[in-house]
């Protein structure tokens, strides 16, 4: 019943927006929004050749004199009004079922718009035009060319992940086909999309194998019942039947218009307010296997320790993952698996001693270990998968603070938080290590598993801002420094080496338009000309949002030569992607940073 | 398979000797094919799932077995099931389109009827039919002509709840781009099509701090309302197909398979009042809770999903934002998190309050949050058997049924807690009747009575209100009774038979809550038996139905017609009855 509704709404209308005076009486006598003399009001029409007002269009409205967003729905003739805003910058955006929403002053969907700026008593008049989405639709259909209800149906788009560092393919929109095997997906974003399907099977154990039957099986069991009991003529027939070796089968995922490998889909390029049909997807059986393997291990692993099996496929989230226990001697099996990449892994565990002995140490002093094994399964099942587990490594070193100044810093009491980091390449999500800090600013990270390293956010601390009046100005191992590119850690280390500054750079960005007024509508991208620094949280690409007095300001770039330009509409996190980078590059501005230099750099937009 | 030597001594001495011999070894090669088919057309069907379940994979004693692998298939539609032991096997079929398929089942949602097999036995021929599915679909307005977009929709199936006909949710889809909507899962049956969504009304938080005021939420599904115009605020009701209420709606009959189409419709906005108020329970106000907003009078078809409903602000306040004139009852169901509680049993906290709405708004409604209350008593056996052991005790469902209406809380009542001794609290409900029944009886035992102030509650409802329910005894039997026989139509036995039974007593032909001990029915087997290995001591009437005719025969007044076909049939404590049976034409 109720329970199961989810409360996840899309949009929320509050009546204080509405034009009527019948406010809702605040609960508890204080006033929500400062009450203003200023006002919005608008029509939202359809982005197409001839315009055309939108009725019950829902319209939302934002800004830090709202300690909670307004909305309201269109009237007939597409008008909206909000009434009483104090002074100050707001931002509003307009949508509407089988629309995309855009926000005012946004060129694509989904980038930042301009915010509008109201004085006391202004009565500002916006115009929201906003494009209906694409549709595309078609049948799926199964081996026999029957029509397939329930498939899943998702048009994606390669997206990068910025965690990891590389591209996905990430579902915009899906659904699921019906009765008849069709499918309608609406209110596309104009662009270029991957479609996949995936048949859904019986809501059972996955591993319960399904199986395909031979003709020859059927016509033998035919036989037998016929014949009443297991004809001599039959027998042999029947070894041979059953030595084709019966084939488990499941669906796997295929992408139009008909492979079971993404890289090979066709790419479909649709725009605003188009219908594609006929999209057909015919699926293919795939045949499961099975996987076999052995733990081994040092030491008695801990009960409940579980073997873990990630699709290596982009499309598949680390989500659906499978899990098995080792039995008493370490071996383990995985059923039902379709052909693909995969990684067999053991998350790290301490391990236990013989029964009265202490746990062993692993060489480097840390108890965790790990292990890791490539499979590749083509069908066949594949067997003797070895899963030795290794010990994690140590990173030590310590923090130098650079300058006259020395902190008096009590380091026992000082809580470091480690940034999230991940290792690439990886669909597993990785359990995030602990520093030790000891007095004397030593700090120690035990059993971290070897691999590539980034990071997974890029306002570390220290990095983008300060800690306290500190800056990062490297992170060193052996002299080699570790920030300006994916950070390998395959042996335990014991120099590595933070060092803080006070001392930063900076840089101070002013964007004027060819008539030499200030372009509030977008942001700035700073990223290094040298194109070894573009990756996903790199510490030589920063995207630059005005502050309020409409100024770009980004502090602690390292010393070098870098690119600037301005960038109207990009989707969050799309200046980390290369690509995207050398397209910018063309009409960017070169500067170079000298340590410690505060520099203002204007650009103009054309 | 190695022959046991044991066995071939055995059979060589039957040719020589009268011995009484052991039962033949089970070789466990047993074999069953078949194919599945549509059941309207013959045809056979490909990418039909195809599972085999049966006794054998609970053995009473050793591991259980991995299942069978599962068959998929082919265009020849065929399935072979090898290496079995002897027992009895059900076999089912998914395939999506089409409503599950099993041994036996002659209609969609019907009983299926298991397959037996000797030791070694070979069965060809079994036929497992499956039926399309049938759909509905339409197009959804608003008063302008416009198509809505994204609009739940929700079909109800005409169906039987406990002896009374109500229009019960079978499926929801929602409305595309072109307001195009289609139901496509649909069994055959009568149904009626809704858009039927209302809006939740919701605090809106604020960060920092702990007052919100209301924000009037639209979620998926749910149809935009025109703006307010000055006082006045608007809202879609349940809407039916074509444009009005559950009395003019359009039924649309369904059979297999069957597809309808331009059941559209049109939804027109009405006017509506706010309604606001304060929740609070016995600790104070209550913050969180979540309030729906019932329409009294909507017997006939389940709305309550779909109600109109707010949750609480942390001062306990709530608003319904925009509610159409009409009597409602508020009501909340919650239950409450009071962690560190020493019982395991969650408590709830309910209310339901009348409210009257007309053309003005309402403010200072005051909702207040009662306890739920609880059934205690302690478990007995009547009998020479040994007395099931401590944990096997406390693993016995006492299930408190509500007596009139549906569900009173999502989920149902929340487990039972029993102890050692036999001593029994069931969770908290809120008031109303009930009975009290078991949801599964330890092995050898037959739950015979809820006895509570003289009454057997398992039969006859009482009323759990004012205080909790303390002293109630549960006892079981070890004397099983039960009805066993045979059912022969014109041409001999009738495999194709379903045998219905129910009281004597016309008081309990309705409002029998949802596990009613004495209105049960079972399939004949392919030999024409059918048994009720466990009926307690009572008077019945019995009869045996074509299977066909054996769909919602639960309702008061097609079971007055059965009885007017049916054998009386009386059973004494611990009797196991023979009773033989024709089949009747119920038409």
């Amino acid at each position: 019943m109720m329970s199961a509704r989810s409360l996840a709404v899309t949009f929320a209308i509050c009546l204080a927006a509405s034009p009527a005076p019948a406010q809702q009486p605040a609960r508890d006598g204080r006033p929500l929004a400062k009450a203003g003399t200023a006002s919005i009001a608008g029509v939202v029409l359809s982005d197409e050749p001839e315009p055309r007002p939108l009725r019950r269009a829902r319209v939302a409205l934002s800004g830090a004199e709202l300690p909670v967003g307004l909305a309201a729905v269109t009237a007939e003739d597409g008008t909206f009004a909000f009434d009483g805003l104090a002074a100050g910058p707001y931002t509003l955006g307009a949508g509407k079922e089988a629309y995309i929403t855009m926000t005012y002053g946004a060129r694509r969907p989904g980038s930042r718009g301009a915010p509008i700026v109201l004085a006391d008593g202004q009565r500002q008049t916006v115009t929201v035009k906003i494009p209906r989405g694409a549709v595309i639709a078609g049948t799926i259909v199964d081996p026999e060319g029957q029509p397939l209800p329930r498939a899943y149906v998702a048009a994606m788009k390669y997206r990068l992940d910025t965690s990891t560092g590389e591209r996905r393919l990430v579902a915009s929109q899906s659904t699921y086909t019906d009765d008849r095997g069709a499918y309608r997906i609406y209110g596309l974003a104009a662009g270029r999309y991957v479609l996949q399907t995936q048949p859904r099977l019986l809501p059972v154990p996955a591993d319960t194998d399904m199986r395909l039957l031979s003709t020859a099986e059927i016509q033998q069991a035919l036989a037998e019942v016929r014949n009443g009991s297991a004809a001599s003529a039959g027998v042999n027939s029947d070894a041979a039947a059953r030595a084709e070796s019966p084939r488990g089968v499941t669906y796997a995922p295929i992408y139009y218009p008909g492979t079971p490998v993404a890289a090979e889909a066709s790419t479909l390029t649709v725009i605003h307010g188009e219908e594609r049909n006929g999209l057909d997807i015919q699926v293919q059986y795939v045949p499961t296997s099975k996987i076999d393997g052995v733990m081994i291990s040092p030491a008695s692993v801990p009960r409940g320790t579980l073997i873990w099996l990630y699709s290596a496929d982009p499309s598949v989230s680390s989500g659906r993952a499978r899990l098995t226990g080792p039995d008493a001697d370490g071996r383990f099996s995985f059923n039902g698996i379709p052909p693909g990449q995969y990684t067999v892994a053991v998350r790290p565990s301490p391990l236990g001693g013989m029964a009265g002995s202490p746990p062993p140490q692993t060489a480097t002093g840390g108890t965790m270990y790990w292990g890791f094994a490539s499979v590749t399964v083509q069908g066949e099942d594949v067997t003797g998968i070895s899963l030795a587990l290794q010990p994690g490594i140590t990173i030590s070193g310590r923090v130098v603070f650079e300058g006259s100044r020395q902190p008096t810093v009590d380091f026992s009491k000082l809580r470091v938080p480690i940034p999230a980091m991940q290792m690439a390449n990886s669909n597993m999500p990785m359990p995030i290590p602990s520093l030790q800090l000891d007095a004397t600013g030593r700090f120690t990270i035990p059993d971290l598993i070897p691999g590539p390293y980034r990071f997974t956010r890029s306002n570390v601390p220290g990095i983008r801002t300060p800690v306290g009046s500190w800056w990062v100005k490297s992170l060193t191992a052996g002299g080699q420094e570790l920030l300006d590119g994916p950070m390998d850690l395959r042996q335990s280390t014991s120099d590595v080496v933070v060092t803080f500054s006070e001392r930063a750079t900076e840089l101070a960005v002013t964007v004027t338009d060819a008539r030499g007024h200030p372009d509030p509508g977008c942001f700035i991208v700073v990223f290094g000309s040298d194109r070894a620094s573009w990756f996903a949280n790199s510490r030589r690409i920063a995207a630059i949002a005005p502050d309020p007095s409409g100024r770009f300001t980004v502090r602690n770039l390292p010393p070098g030569e870098y690119l600037a330009v301005a960038a109207a509409d990009l989707e969050d996190g799309e200046w980390f992607d290369p690509e995207v980078l050398q397209r910018l590059a063309a009409s960017a501005v070169k500067l170079r940073l000298a340590e410690g230099e505060r520099k203002t750099q204007d650009l103009t937009i054309r | 398979m190695k022959i046991i030597p044991f066995g071939a001594l055995a059979l060589a001495l039957l040719g020589q000797t009268a011995v009484q011999s052991p039962p033949a070894p089970d070789p466990r090669t047993g074999l069953i094919v078949g194919q599945v088919v549509d059941a309207a057309t013959g045809k056979p069907l490909s990418g039909a799932i195809v599972s085999i379940g049966g006794e054998f994979l609970f053995p009473a004693t050793g591991p259980r077995p991995t299942p069978p692998p599962r068959i998929l298939t082919g265009s020849d539609g065929y399935f072979v099931f090898r290496d079995l032991p002897r027992g009895s096997f059900t076999i089912s079929a998914y395939k999506s389109g089409y409503a599950d398929g099993a041994t036996g089942r002659r209609r969609p949602g019907g009983p299926s009827q298991p397959i037996e097999i000797k030791p070694g036995g070979r069965v060809g021929d079994v036929m497992v039919k499956m039926w399309r599915v049938a759909s509905i679909s339409g197009t959804v307005v608003d008063e302008a002509g416009e198509a809505i977009v994204g609009v739940q929709i929700r079909a109800f199936r005409r169906s039987v709840v406990e002896g009374r006909r109500r229009f019960v949710s079978a499926s929801t889809a929602m409305s595309d781009d072109r307001g195009i909507y289609r139901l496509g899962d649909l069994i055959p049956g009568d149904y009626v099509v809704a858009a039927t969504a209302q809006p939740i009304t919701a605090p809106v938080m604020m960060t920092g701090s702990a007052f919100g005021q209301p924000a009037y939420a639209i979620g998926r599904g749910i149809p935009v309302p025109p703006p307010s115009k000055g006082q006045a605020v608007f809202v879609y009701p349940p809407t039916f197909s074509p444009s009005g209420p559950l009395d003019q709606a359009t039924i649309v009959p369904l059979g297999s398979g069957e597809e309808r189409t331009a059941v559209d419709i049109a939804l027109h906005p009405i006017r509506g009042v706010r309604v606001s108020g304060v929740v609070t329970g016995p600790d104070g106000p209550a913050a969180s809770m979540q309030l729906q907003m019932l329409a009294s009078g909507n017997e006939a078809v389940s709305l309550e999903q779909d109600a109109p409903s707010a949750i609480s602000d942390q001062t306990g306040a709530f608003t319904f934002f925009a509610v159409a004139s009409g009597d409602y009852t508020i009501r909340v169901a919650a239950r409450s998190r009071t962690p560190g509680a020493q019982t395991a049993l969650p408590s709830v906290l309910w209310a339901a309050t009348p409210l009257s709405v007309g053309r003005t708004d309402i403010d200072g409604v005051v909702v207040s949050l009662q306890r739920g209350l609880r059934v205690t008593g302690r478990f007995e056996f009547d009998g020479a058997m040994e007395k099931p052991a401590a944990q096997r005790l406390a693993q016995v469902p006492v299930v408190v049924d509500a007596a009139d209406g549906p569900a009173s809380i999502s989920g149902g009542a929340g487990p039972s807690r029993v102890d050692a001794s036999g001593q029994f609290t069931t969770a908290d409900v809120p008031p109303g009747k009930y009975f009290v029944r078991i949801g599964g009886s330890p092995q050898g035992w037959m739950f015979k009575s809820a006895m509570y102030n003289g009454r057997d509650v398992a039969d006859t409802p009482f009323d759990l209100r004012g205080g909790d329910a303390t002293g109630l005894v549960i006892t079981f039997t070890d004397r099983w009774s039960g009805m066993r026989g045979m059912v022969q139509s014109a041409d001999g036995p009738d495999p194709d038979a379903t045998v219905l039974v129910f009281p004597v007593d016309e008081q309990m032909w309705s409002a029998f809550g949802m596990n009613p001990r004495r209105i049960r029915s079972v399939r004949t087997s392919a030999t024409g038996e059918y048994n009720f290995p466990s009926l307690l001591p009572g008077d019945y009437y019995a009869v045996a139905v074509h299977d066909d005719q054996a769909a919602d025969w639960r309702e008061t007044k097609f079971m007055e017609s059965l009885a007017r076909l049916a054998t009386r049939v009386s059973i004494g404590d611990g009797e196991k009855k023979t009773q033989d049976l024709h089949t009747r034409d119920v038409r």
